[in-house]
């Protein structure tokens, strides 16, 4: 860990570089312990990732839990097995064209914090979504670009694992628990030239 | 961390729970056919003791009872505490690509840095997982909180007010 603080020349602003390893802590807990170096630990002013589930959901997620396990296993597997739209496993007569290893990136238009607030109200989409949307877009146009070449069509979508946390925030700074508590989530990536047809798919 | 080696741990919990699993099927067999009482007919089918019977879910339980064991001995007799699963995966990194998390905040300029920086590390230190350094024993990570006096002379790395200049507009 390194926290480094420094002022920026010709400017009266001051520039705070934070820098640890992951191993000490994931971005669940990086987010409480931003508000635990603060005087005031208020919890109301963080906002929660996880969602808040009446007792009775929360007894049918209990419940249903080994369903689940199994159920997202099998897609696993079966996206492994099937060797189709897999971005590490791929046939030769398959719609995935060779990776090349170049770098593409997209990113939409210039705007600002607010009319990123907007649309994250009009689409209900938080920042990851915004992220995922944006990987969308670049990744439709890597395979525009090299699927093009070897006359292969682009495929509908991706299968991507995102690292989830389902934890809640402490409710006091005592009680912050630094550690990685993740969930892989298996999500289904829309491939698409549209950065807003992403994010209303997400 | 090298992957490959991290199979060693579980790998010796599977050897040693194989081996008590025929030890005790091994001295159950050994006993039921020595045993003075089986010189009827009767007696002749072989009756197993209930160690070799359950000699199965016994080395399962004996190791498991291993892994308690040592955990707790590692945290309170050694003083290491044991990292997360997802922390320890977090450690599957390459020297040329640390997995590390960066934030940079942009802010109005700080008259006293030095009494932010007090501040941070006062709150900071309060997590004992922040004053740790990680110990590699037997092949696995383990957090061991650094001593007071050498925690003083390393933090004056960790918090590190930059001199002018250095950065740039």
């Amino acid at each position: 860990m390194k926290v480094m603080i420094g002022k920026v020349e010709d400017q009266n602003r001051s520039v705070l570089i934070f820098k640890c390893h992951h191993a000490l802590t994931d971005g669940m807990s990086l987010i409480a312990l931003t508000a635990a170096v603060q005087d005031v630990y208020d919890k109301s002013k963080l906002f929660e990732f996880a969602p808040k589930l009446s007792i009775c959901k929360q007894f049918i997620i209990f419940l249903t839990l080994p369903f689940t396990i199994v159920w997202n296993l099998g897609i696993i597997l079966f996206a492994l097995s099937a060797n189709k739209n897999a971005l590490t496993l791929r046939e030769e007569n398959d719609t995935v064209p060779d990776y090349t290893g170049e770098k593409v990136s997209h990113t939409c238009e210039d705007w600002s914090l607010q009319e990123m607030k907007d649309a994250a109200k009009t689409y209900k989409a938080g920042l990851n979504d915004f992220i995922l949307a944006l990987i969308s877009v670049a990744m439709h146009k890597y395979y525009m670009k090299n699927s093009a070449k070897k006359g292969k069509k682009v495929p509908d979508y991706i299968r991507i694992g995102l690292p989830a946390s389902f934890r809640r925030l402490p409710d006091t700074a005592e009680d912050l628990d630094l550690c990685n508590d993740l969930s892989p989530l298996y999500l289904m990536l829309t491939m698409t030239s549209d950065f807003k047809l992403a994010l209303t798919d997400l | 961390m090298d992957p490959v080696y991290s199979f060693a741990r579980p790998a010796v919990y599977v050897i040693l729970m194989v081996y008590a699993r025929s030890y005790l099927l091994a001295t159950g067999i050994q006993e039921s056919t020595t045993s003075e009482s089986a010189t009827t007919p009767e007696d002749e089918q072989l009756v197993l003791p209930w160690t070799a019977r359950y000699a199965t879910w016994l080395s399962l339980l004996g190791g498991f009872t291993l892994f308690l064991f040592l955990r707790h001995f590692f945290t309170y007799v050694l003083g290491l505490s044991p990292l997360g699963a997802f922390d320890h995966v977090s450690l599957f990194d390459f020297a040329k690509n640390k997995l590390n998390i960066i934030g940079v905040l942009y802010i109005e300029g700080i008259a006293d840095e030095e009494k932010v920086l007090a501040h941070l590390e006062k709150k900071m230190m309060f997590y004992k997982k922040l004053r740790s350094r990680f110990v590699k024993v037997f092949d696995t990570y383990y957090l061991q909180e650094v001593p007071a006096k050498e925690l003083e002379v390393q933090l004056q790395d960790i918090y590190v007010r930059l001199p002018a200049g250095t950065l740039k507009t």
